[in-house]
């Protein structure tokens, strides 16, 4: 059929109807027709309507609505063809809910797509982009006004005619029609409201088109009866849907029957009606107008006999009556002035409904005349809500408020309509009403924007009471924007919570999964509350997920800041750092960063050869292990089920992608166990208490090679949604390029990221045997477990890094020892590991510095295969250990006065009480290791005269003194081509006889002494810098040679040089550069029974063997045979570089002053010095005199006794050169006067000289000294003005040291 | 029943720093508590900018609703206490400086940080005493 009458769609010029109030005024008071008809024909029209949708009035209704015809001075004369039915009460309850549902059609997801109001900036911008945000509410304005009537108080609804209709199908169409209705007994409902029942019937008939003879009978037969004029013949054509009544605006008008009955109704009877009961209602009004007495009477008449009441009406009613009427005809100047009369009947005391009703009206009049309608409508408003007619004063506010806004007094208007909203009215309507009254709130030239989003979130409450969903989510969703993230807690979770319902009625399942996620961060509801939102939350859910998986859960927390990823290779271990840096040295060893190294001009650009960062290679079937800590933050407890890693696996070769982010149910699980699967997860159950924190340890096996990527938590929530969580690391913000620096760009953490590459080795180590505690100085012997755990490849190229490096020697002897070459270079173990095997590697620990150690060792190992993707792995292992106080040695050198090439060391060995381990500490050997210097015993000569001198009890003190003599070979046989090669001569002074000594020159004595000068290499490398490069004053560098020699007491054994000879130092040739003839090592070797005190040490030697020097090795293998015994314990105190020929200051090889006490073992590693502030100065010079030391002299016979002497001068200093002045003194000269007189001898020949010494140069210069009568003289009197390399700083040295000479008389 | 129905400190963002309820009422009224505070910004930033003497900060009666009344008081940083009182009373300016007194000693603290959520348990029951006080 034709579509502008489809019911549904309104036609698009409709609208205007809408939005003009006074149409929509027009179209409610309008009068009404009353339908009848017969139960045959309602059954037809039924039957019609259930195809069409139109009932008999709204066909009817079409007719009228487009009348174009002026009559009777009225613009549009509507008609309301209503049934009985609409005339009950509870009809208009009804309708109002049909009215909400009209403007269904209208409702829109937003008010204006993609825009939000979040500031008060934004309030322009609305208003420019939507100017129209409610077009419904216009429609609904409409018809609300249309369905809206009291018919008690007003008569716009009593009906004006009747149309009676009957079909000739009824038994008795004549008879029914007189029935139907009576003017006489009219409906009950005419006498409720008192409507005049004498109004213009219209009889119709409904007769079949096909029959036209018989129509036409019955048509006669009704004229007869009921008038020509009254009487009408409506055929219809039952095949067509509505039996042909549609009206068409297109074809003839005549040709449809009904057409001359609507006009005929407009044009004849209606108008013939409403002028005769003006006539009359006017009669009525005159003659009970006469005096107050018979209105009185009228009154109370009325009362007394309601059974009459058709004939006794108040006069109040038919002036209302009246005045309806002429409104009816739109004579509004009419109207007025009758309503205004009206009013005075009424007060809003007694009769607060009719004088509401009145004012309305008055009120109505002057807005359609255009007039001020002043506060009319407020008391309307307030005398309807009085007499609790809240739907009669919400129409009285819908008029108000379209006043309003042509006033555009917004303010008021937002006030009204919320206060109207607040009443007990159809919660549809309130809803229309506070969403326009926050719209009018927008309004204002300073917008009260939050206020209006509140109003819209009550609108939103009441269409949500309305269930009206589309709605009220608009209302939740654009005020949620003023909200949105400011912390209004409880205003948050009641949006959010809307939001998550609303959202998912509408269908968006995305949106409410993420409101539910908002609502459950902010942990600030009640437990019962969250209780329900959990239940929600799993209800919607499973309900919309596809596949049971919904993605993303919004619980638990991951505290990402505490996700930590494990590799097979390490050990749960806190302090990754610590083993980062010997990671590092690793890579570089292994040539696996290749850093460009810049120069120049591309410093400035390094950014771009910046090494990206990598994702860590792992080991295909080997577990990589996660820990992650996650949170409940709600008060109520929640199980998670199955929660595994979710990952997703790249295969390298096809770059096909796979993940689990699926559920992990049964199938899934079998499917895994039978290796379909890129990957194998574990998963476990867990119960998260209310604000639970746990730690979660999982794990993931790749079973594939190629790219692994973590990506979070999968778990089942409350046992019934699958969904994850994912891992959100921290990034990396770069800000290098300019690019980076516009945007806001991150580093991609590579963490999680994960490349499977083949199989591999693996390697686990352990110490074995490791003391848990050592003496400072103090030996042990330990083992390292080295074991492959994988049963297919072997591994080779093994490496050990120590975080103490010099703590550790590997090895048993001097053959299979593995030596470090510098402190940051990797000790190589000569060994190779087959699948599954185990090898122990022996080493030695020194207790060197006193604390604690946490000694971390880690191991480098390369596949047999070879791997391109893993050139190495590592292991780690570690071990901790104490290193308590033992001995303390500080030394003291000085100048030998008997010969200038000989020196004095002092060795004070001190057992303190404080920070000691109070053990008894025996003495046994003291060694020196120097590349020209050797020592001799001062302290005794044969052998140890007293034992308890080498018996230190705590807090005793013992010194030994020793002197140092160059070796023969000092300063000879310079071999340029060996120069590499070490000429070392070593000491060994055993302090018992008895005993074998220990061999200061092998395996590990010797390198733990090499290693604990490395660990000083610091603290000589700036010397290097100055002085090392001057090699030449160093004596021959005879390759191998190696002088020992044993003073000790009955076998002095000399040591052949055997092992020796394989003795190579492990120090860098750079560092050996810097080995000053000036130095010299001491090894001063201790022993000790740990807990018994006064037990006899007796290292027990192997007996076979003639005592020979033992290695230390062997010594200590032999002793745990001793067996039930404590362990004796043995340790070597090295005080190392020891120097002692007078320096400059400026030589800084030679930085200890001569002559000053150096505490060389202190047990914090710190090597204190004692420098004498006069001491600051020092020439490298040694001069003595050499003289006989008594002169037989005839001073008879010669009165004057002359004597040469020789002054021997030698430069110390291997650098510098000296230029010296030599005079020589009188005694008395710069003496005081009394010297003068005892001091009788002077200098004769050449007293002055000025020399040269070149570096390491002697020279001897011939001086004469005259006598005059014996006596002893100290003739020490000579001044040496020194220069260095010809500075202007000059220094004048006195001979501090007397030399006596004895001249007698030999008469 | 108390005189004052719930105190609320909103900083410079908007967002609240501090807010009790002080009906015991349900959780509907707390909510609406909210949203009457929460509109009660509205008026806050309607009315004329900072003043120039800056010294007074108190706004006044700002707006009064069914059965509360609303006080407002606005610091020269642009922190607002917000004060809704029971329809039958109403408040004196001093009542509100003590408040902000109160919230001044509170954000002396070097542990707190501004802008922050108020946490004090001292403030907290300074508040309290206030409320009682009154």
């Amino acid at each position: 059929m034709n579509n502008s009458f489809n019911s549904g769609n309104v036609p698009k010029e409709n609208t205007a109807i809408y939005k003009d109030l006074r149409l929509s005024i027009q179209s409610w008071v309008a009068p009404s027709v009353l339908v009848i008809t017969s139960p045959t024909v309602t059954k037809l029209f039924q039957k019609m309507s259930t195809t069409t949708g139109n009932s008999f009035t709204d066909i009817l209704n079409q007719y009228v609505n487009d009348k174009r015809e002026s009559y009777y001075e009225l613009n549009e004369l509507k008609l309301n063809f209503i049934t009985l039915q609409h005339l009950e009460p509870a009809s208009f309850t009804q309708s109002i809910t049909d009215t909400s549902t009209s403007v269904d059609a209208m409702a829109t997801d937003e008010y204006c797509s993609n825009f939000k109001i979040r500031t008060k900036q934004d309030v322009p911008y609305f208003h420019k982009v939507c100017q129209d945000p409610t077009p419904w509410f216009e429609k609904y304005r409409h018809h609300y006004l249309k369905s809206c009537h009291s018919p008690e108080l007003e008569t716009f609804s009593h009906p004006i005619a009747v149309m009676l209709i009957v079909s000739s199908e009824d038994s008795n169409p004549i008879g029914l029609l007189v029935k139907m209705f009576d003017s006489a007994k009219p409906p009950a409902i005419f006498q409720q409201y008192n409507a005049d029942a004498n109004i213009p019937k219209i009889y119709i008939l409904v007769h079949p088109e096909n029959s036209e003879v018989e129509s036409e009978r019955r048509l006669s037969e009704m004229k007869n009866t009921f008038g020509a004029t009254n009487s009408y013949l409506l055929r219809i054509s039952p095949k067509e849907d509505d039996g042909g009544l549609t009206y068409e605006p297109s074809t003839a008008n005549n040709s449809n029957p009904l057409y001359t009955i609507v006009s005929d109704l407009t044009m004849k009877h209606i108008p013939n009606f409403i002028e005769k009961s003006i006539l009359e209602l006017n009669d009525t009004i005159v003659a009970n107008k006469k005096s107050f007495f018979s209105k009185m009477k009228l009154r109370i008449g009325y009362k007394k006999n309601e059974d009459e009441a058709t004939s006794a009406v108040s006069v109040e009613s038919c002036q209302r009556r009246l005045s309806d009427l002429y409104f009816l005809l739109q004579d509004y100047e009419n109207a007025l002035s009758n309503y205004k009369t009206l009013l005075k009947e009424f007060s809003a005391e007694k009769t607060p409904n009719h004088y509401a009703a009145t004012y309305e009206m008055i009120g109505i009049c002057n807005f359609m005349l255009n007039k001020e309608t002043e506060s009319q409508f407020e008391t309307a408003i307030n005398n309807y809500t009085r007499s609790g007619l809240n739907a009669a004063s919400v129409r009285a506010a819908m008029i108000q408020g379209e006043i309003l806004k042509r006033k555009s007094s917004y303010k008021l208007l937002a006030d009204l309509y919320k206060s109207i909203a607040e009443r007990e009215i159809d919660p549809f309507c309130a809803a229309v009403l506070l969403e326009q009254a926050g719209f009018c709130l927008l309004q204002y030239p300073a917008p009260s924007f939050r206020k209006a989003c509140m109003r819209l979130v009550l609108a939103g409450d009441k269409y949500a009471e309305a269930s009206k969903r589309k709605h009220a989510l608009r209302c939740y969703g654009f005020s949620y924007g003023v909200y949105e993230g400011r912390d209004w807690n409880y205003i948050d979770d009641h949006l959010h919570l809307a939001l998550v319902r609303y959202s998912f009625f509408q269908g968006h399942t995305s949106d409410s999964i993420l409101f539910v996620n908002k609502l459950l961060e902010k942990n600030c509801q009640s437990f019962q509350s969250q209780n329900s939102i959990i239940r929600e939350f799993l209800f919607i859910s499973k309900s919309t997920a596809k596949d049971n998986y919904i993605g993303e859960l919004p619980l638990p927390l991951i505290n990402n800041d505490r996700t930590q990823v494990f590799l097979s290779d390490y050990s749960t271990e806190l302090n990754q750092l610590v083993w980062q840096e010997m990671e590092e040295a690793f890579k570089k060893e292994a040539s696996i960063i290749t850093k460009p190294v810049l120069q120049g001009f591309d410093l400035w650009r390094k950014d771009q050869f910046q090494e990206a960062e990598k994702e860590r290679t792992i080991v295909v079937e080997e577990p990589i292990t996660v820990e992650c800590e996650i949170r409940n933050p709600l008060q109520v407890p929640l199980q998670f089920n199955r929660v595994h890693l979710v990952a997703t696996f790249k295969n390298s070769q096809t770059q096909e992608e796979e993940s689990n982010m699926s559920p992990l149910d049964d199938d899934a699980l079998a499917a895994m166990d039978n290796g379909q699967t890129p990957f194998k997860v574990e998963s476990i159950d867990l119960l998260l208490g209310p604000s639970e924190t746990k730690k979660l340890v999982l794990s993931i096996i790749p079973l594939k090679q190629g790219q692994l990527i973590i990506k979070g938590l999968g778990l089942c929530m409350c046992g019934s949604v699958w969904g994850k969580r994912q891992f959100n690391l921290k990034q990396k913000r770069l800000n290098k390029t300019r690019q980076q620096r516009e945007s806001v760009v991150y580093e991609p953490n590579l963490t999680l990221t994960f490349s499977v590459t083949s199989p591999m080795p693996r390697l686990e180590t352990q110490f074995i045997e490791f003391p848990a505690a050592l003496s400072h100085g103090e030996m042990k012997q330990a083992k390292l477990q080295l074991k492959n755990c994988s049963n297919k490849m072997g591994l080779k190229n093994v490496r050990v890094r120590l975080s103490h490096p010099t703590l550790c020697c590997f090895g048993s002897n001097n053959n299979d020892a593995s030596i470090l070459s510098t402190l940051d270079s990797s000790i190589l173990l000569n060994i190779e590991l087959p699948p599954g095997a185990t090898v122990t590697v022996p080493l030695w620990v020194r207790g060197l510095v006193v604390g604690r150690y946490n000694l971390r060792c880690l191991v480098y190992y390369e596949s047999e295969a070879g791997n391109s993707d893993l050139k190495y792995r590592l292991a780690r292992c570690q071990t901790d250990f104490d290193v308590k106080a033992s001995l303390r040695i500080s030394t003291f050198s000085q100048q030998s006065s008997t010969n200038l090439n000989n020196y004095l060391l002092g060795i004070e060995v001190d057992n303190p009480i404080i920070g000691g381990g109070g053990d008894v500490f025996y003495l046994k050997q003291i060694s020196s290791i120097s590349q020209h210097w050797k020592i001799t015993p001062l302290s005794y000569k044969e052998d140890v005269p007293n034992n308890s001198i080498l018996t230190l009890h705590p807090g005793q003190f013992t010194n030994l003194f020793f002197g140092i003599s160059p070796t023969a070979e000092q300063q000879q046989n310079v071999n340029q081509q060996q120069q590499q090669q070490q000429q070392l001569a070593i000491t060994n002074i055993s302090f018992d006889k008895n005993e074998p000594m220990y061999d200061s020159s092998s395996f590990p004595v010797f390198q733990f002494l090499e290693y604990e000068k490395m660990s000083h290499h610091d603290y000589f490398q700036g010397a290097l810098s100055m002085g090392g490069a001057a090699p030449g004053g160093s004596g021959g560098h005879n390759s191998n040679h190696m002088t020992a020699s044993n003073v000790g007491t009955a076998n002095s054994n000399i040591q052949s040089s055997r092992e020796s000879l394989s003795l190579k130092s492990p120090i860098s040739s750079e560092f050996t550069l810097g080995e000053h003839q000036n130095l010299l090592d001491l090894m001063l070797f201790w022993e000790s029974v740990p807990s018994s005190p006064s037990q006899k040490l007796v290292p027990t030697t192997s007996s076979t063997t003639a005592p020979t020097s033992t290695t230390l090795a062997n010594t200590i293998a032999t002793i745990p045979s001793t067996g039930g015994k404590p362990t004796p314990r043995m340790g070597v105190l090295n005080a190392t570089s020891i120097s002692f020929l007078p320096t400059h200051f400026n030589d800084t090889t030679l930085a200890t002053p001569w002559g000053s006490w150096r505490n060389t073992t202190s047990p914090t590693g710190k090597s204190l010095m004692y420098v004498d502030p006069s001491l600051r100065f020092q020439a490298p010079l040694r001069h003595q005199l050499q003289s006989p030391l008594s002169i037989q002299h005839d001073f008879q016979k010669n009165s004057i006794c002359t004597t040469p002497l020789k002054l021997q001068l030698s430069n110390c200093s291997p650098t510098h050169t000296l230029q010296l002045c030599i005079d020589t003194l009188l005694p008395h000269e710069n003496l005081d006067v009394t010297s003068q007189l005892t001091s009788q001898y002077f200098w004769t020949g050449i007293t002055r000289y000025n020399i040269e010494l070149a570096p390491l140069q002697s020279q001897e210069l011939p001086l004469s000294v005259c006598f005059l009568r014996a006596g002893t003289y100290n003739i020490n009197r000579y001044k040496i003005n020194i220069k260095i390399n010809n500075s202007e700083f000059s220094k004048d040295i006195y001979s501090t040291v007397q030399h006596l000479i004895d001249v007698e008389d030999s008469e | 029943m108390k005189k004052i129905v719930c105190v609320a400190v909103v900083g410079k963002a908007n967002d609240p720093l501090y807010f009790q309820d002080f009906s015991g009422g349900t959780e509907e009224n707390r909510l609406k508590l909210h949203y009457i505070v929460h509109c009660s910004l509205d008026i806050i930033e309607d009315k004329p900018g900072v003043k120039k003497v800056s010294n007074d900060m108190y706004l006044g009666l700002l707006y009064p609703t069914e059965d509360y009344k609303v006080y407002g008081f606005l610091t020269n940083t642009k922190i607002k206490f917000i004060i809704v009182v029971l329809d039958t009373t109403d408040i004196k300016d001093s009542d509100i400086k003590v408040l902000h007194l109160r919230y001044v000693r509170t954000a002396s603290n070097p542990f707190y940080k501004a802008n922050k959520k108020i946490e004090s348990k001292i403030f907290q029951n300074d508040v309290a005493a206030i409320v009682q006080s009154l």
